[in-house]
């Protein structure tokens, strides 16, 4: 099992929720600024690197982690992920692509906007990592149901079925049964 | 091997070229209009569907064509496909991307909006006809050189055209 969380540029919400999915980071306590930064790849990657996928480590049921990002045209390559592994053969129950996007807020966003895109890296970080700490308990959340499905997956042969499998279940944060690609 | 033809929507200039790589449109000559709109998936895909890859059918060498519709977020697409595949242990050597854009002229574009973005495809279908027609003869060549550079001489009965014998590794081949 493989797990993909995907944000805008892999640069902050996705690698936060991917470090406590590792357990780098506690889901039970809002980190300190210095903790978050010090996540491997916060606010470090670039417009150039949008669609590169970083290893981030293994979850506790042996499941690796992986950051992405799929920046502004999300759904679009979702569905090109999706259609392509369809394509490919690979079965739903062996990858979850997790939105992680959904729990961010609009600290997180601007901070993003300015240190990554503008460039003004002294005022977007600390705007970025003030916000994922104000986002810290939903992105908690979204790894801890994330990880429950891992389990269900690794329990069972059929996906649970509230959660359509390999599009990111209820973790994608748009309720249950994301809509499939339309051809 | 599975060959994707992509442009902006999946609707147009990749439908035709792929429709000519698999031998539904002719060659030698440029279709009617009428024979165009036939096509399965001419000026038919909506906006929601950009980014699903669609198999179209397998060409002489067994390969699979594929439309996309990858809106403006092609490079972004291909790095995370590629990358998300390698990473579930999937091979990419054998996906070549062709990007039929640089075959599309204004008339495509303008009624390619007006029929999908703006859904008036009474209007906006009869000019992306008619640039479809215009742009005909460069789709088809880029088809056509597509299929004969990744022609299996085993299947296909034919040898690989001149140039380039074999595709970059999940590559976009040269338009």
């Amino acid at each position: 099992m493989k797990v993909f969380y995907h944000c805008y540029g892999s640069s902050h919400t996705s690698v936060v929720a991917a470090a406590i999915h590792t357990g780098r980071l506690d889901p039970g306590r809002t980190p300190t600024a210095a903790e978050i930064r010090a996540v491997p790849h916060f606010d470090q990657v670039l417009d150039a690197d949008l669609g590169t996928v970083f290893p981030a480590g293994r979850g506790p049921d042996g499941e690796e982690v992986f950051v992405v990002g799929f920046g502004p045209g999300r759904e679009i390559v979702r569905r090109a992920v999706i259609s392509f592994l369809e394509l490919k053969g690979v079965p739903e129950r062996d990858y979850l692509l997790v939105n992680a996007l959904t729990r961010a807020n609009w600290a997180v966003r601007a901070g993003g906007v300015v240190s990554r895109r503008l460039g003004l890296v002294a005022l977007g970080r600390p705007l970025a990592t003030w916000g994922i700490q104000r986002a810290y308990g939903r992105l908690a959340g979204l790894v801890r149901e994330t990880r429950a499905e891992v389990r269900r997956r690794a329990a069972g042969p059929a996906p649970a079925p509230a959660a359509e499998a390999g599009h990111g279940p209820t973790p994608g944060g748009r309720g249950p049964g994301e809509p499939r690609p339309v051809p | 091997m599975i060959i994707i033809y992509h442009c902006f929507g999946g609707s147009h200039s990749s439908v035709v070229a792929a429709a000519v790589h698999l031998g539904l449109l002719p060659e030698g000559r440029v279709p009617s209009g009428r024979e165009l709109r036939a096509l399965p998936l001419f000026d038919r895909r909506s906006p929601r569907s950009h980014g699903v890859i669609l198999p179209l059918g397998r060409d002489a060498s067994g390969h699979e064509v594929c439309v996309l519709g990858a809106a403006s977020c092609f490079p972004v697409l291909r790095r995370a496909v590629l990358g998300v595949a390698a990473c579930l242990g999937v091979g990419t050597h054998d996906v070549v991307f062709v990007d039929t854009l640089p075959c599309v002229n204004w008339l495509m574009r303008l009624g390619g909006v007006i029929s999908r973005t703006l859904r008036l495809p009474w209007l906006g279908r009869p000019l992306v006809s008619q640039g479809a027609r215009m742009a005909y003869r460069r789709l088809a060549a880029l088809a056509v050189s597509t299929r004969d550079r990744l022609a299996d001489p085993a299947r296909a009965g034919s040898a690989p055209g001149p140039g380039l014998s074999t595709p970059a590794r999940g590559g976009s081949a040269p338009t």
